[in-house]
């Protein structure tokens, strides 16, 4: 948009001219019409995918981009969140810590985060229930965010469905600065027969507060993915902690059934797995948009 | 009334996705770099000129052809003619088309003549570009992003008005056309810093309407002496 408009008002004034047409309205200088044709929003409003983002050229729109840049943000923001000191102990969980001493270590140490440091590993071995079916962990994982958002009701509902299956659990321990593999140790030392880790999951664009469960049969330091099960995106806009806990509840009964996890686990013989918390209806996903643009300018 | 906007109007607008070599070479695109043309006719040509220059600050696309039309639009060779061919090239279709966008939006809502005279026979041009885009930038000799008063109006209208805008401005003339351009009119660029260029087309539109208002003033002058 030129200056040219601004200054013909100045000069307007100026030289005292009277503005009124006809119908004693002012001209239009600017057009009010959009001269930019927009899409139809309905499919865009029913999926939180990035379709329909339309293009400028051969490029993203720039509300496009700001939107993208503002939901890496959130991602960024959640990897760097930790976990309370106290945060396990004031929700009444056995609370434990790997070997990782500070968060920036945690995030270059991924091998330091897998096992429990000294002092953990005794006040597990002093206070945790053993030879149980399942042991239940809860931990930060790369996001401390989803953890204390919903991490709770995720292992609380777990324990609930375990035991509702008949499945004796363990004490519930919550471990900082810990990652998946972790399972492997916690589990080997309470002789468990499964192990179920409840971690936040590395952030994606704008879902900062996603859970994952990992699930290991027999866990014993040295198992390695193969072995494992697990689950992702447990949040509001994916899978709900409450009808996640049930599916990974059937799912640990499932694998002291066959006696293993992982590859090896037949899946196919369990056809109610993934129905185990039942069919319902969800609504539409849409996309929170976290970048508002002025429709004038909005391109697609 | 004075002052009033006189917008331009597009009379055609079309779009070449995949373009003749031929074509391209005949009317300056280079085939290596462009694919796409965009093709557009409108009654105004320096609306045109400046619109199309919007669109090489929107999308990667070239101004390969602008020329205006003799005589003007008031004696075009059809309805579909005007007074201006442009042509935007491109290497494919969509960014020629996020050109033509810009383009079509500029001549909606922003670069359009204005009445100097109470019937608008007298109209004139006198606009201000905060920062010229690639093509402006290239025929005025100017670094993209440098401001421009791209001042027009008729023959004498237009050289009192040029007169009073480099003399009361701090803007320095780039180029003058003087008359008979394609269309009759007068034209110049002025360059400086943005506030010069807006002093310098607010005193050039002062002026044109001044003129408008009495055109004898000379000899006005001579009967009083």
């Amino acid at each position: 948009m030129s200056t040219t408009s601004s200054l013909i008002a100045r000069l307007r004034k100026k030289l005292q001219l009277d503005n009124r047409t006809e119908d004693g309205k002012l001209p239009q200088i600017k057009a009010t019409e959009k001269s930019i044709p927009t899409n139809s929003k309905t499919e865009t409003e029913s999926t939180t995918a990035l379709v329909g983002i339309g293009h400028v050229g051969t490029r993203y729109a720039t509300n496009v981009v700001l939107q993208f840049q503002a939901e890496l943000a959130v991602a960024h923001a959640a990897v760097a969140t930790e976990l309370d000191d106290d945060w396990f102990e004031k929700n009444n969980i056995l609370a434990l810590r790997s070997r990782v001493t500070n968060h920036r270590e945690f995030l270059l140490r991924p091998d330091l985060g897998r096992r429990l440091n000294s002092e953990s590993l005794s006040v597990l071995q002093q206070k945790a229930k053993k030879n149980i079916d399942v042991q239940p962990i809860l931990a930060d994982g790369l996001s401390a965010v989803a953890t204390q958002g919903s991490g709770l009701v995720l292992l609380n509902s777990f324990i609930k469905e375990c035991e509702a299956l008949g499945l004796s659990v363990g004490t519930p321990v919550g471990v900082k600065f810990a990652r998946v593999w972790l399972e492997d140790e916690i589990g080997q030392t309470v002789n468990a027969r499964v192990a179920a880790i409840l971690l936040g999951e590395r952030p994606g664009l704008g879902t900062g507060d996603g859970l994952s469960a990992y699930l290991v049969h027999d866990p014993k330091i040295g198992n390695t993915d193969g072995n494992r099960n697990m689950m992702s995106n447990i949040h509001q806009r994916g899978t709900t902690p409450e009808h996640a806990a049930k599916r990974l509840a059937r799912l640990a009964q499932v694998m002291i059934q066959q006696g293993t996890s992982g590859v090896s686990l037949d899946l196919t013989k369990e056809k109610d797995l993934a129905e185990a918390s039942g069919y319902q209806y969800r609504e539409p996903q849409k996309r929170n948009w976290l970048v508002e643009v002025h429709n004038d300018i909005k391109t697609n | 009334m004075i002052l009033k906007p006189i917008r331009p109007r597009i009379l055609s607008l079309q779009k070449i996705p995949n373009a003749h070599e031929a074509l391209l070479i005949g009317y300056g695109a280079n085939p290596e770099k462009h694919t796409s043309l965009a093709l557009i006719t409108v009654d105004q040509d320096d609306s045109t000129y400046v619109a199309l220059d919007e669109a090489t600050k929107h999308a990667n696309v070239d101004v390969v052809f602008a020329k205006s039309f003799y005589a003007g639009s008031a004696h075009s060779s059809g309805k579909l003619s005007g007074e201006i061919l442009g042509v935007l090239a491109g290497r494919d279709p969509d960014e020629v088309e996020e050109g033509i966008k810009a383009t079509i939006r500029c001549l909606e809502e922003d670069a359009c003549f204005y009445s100097a005279n109470e019937d608008a026979t007298i109209t004139f041009f006198p606009h201000v570009i905060s920062s010229v885009g690639y093509y402006l930038a290239a025929q005025t000799g100017l670094q993209p992003g440098e401001s421009l008063a791209y001042l027009v109006a008729p023959p004498i209208e237009a050289t009192m008005g040029f007169d009073a805008a480099a003399k009361g401005s701090n803007a320095a003339f780039v180029k003058i056309f003087p008359p008979p351009t394609e269309t009759n009119f007068a034209a110049a660029w002025l360059t400086g810093d943005l506030n010069s260029c807006e002093t310098a087309a607010e005193i050039f539109a002062e002026t044109i309407i001044e003129v408008a208002r009495n055109p004898k003033v000379y000899m006005n002058m001579r009967d009083s002496i």
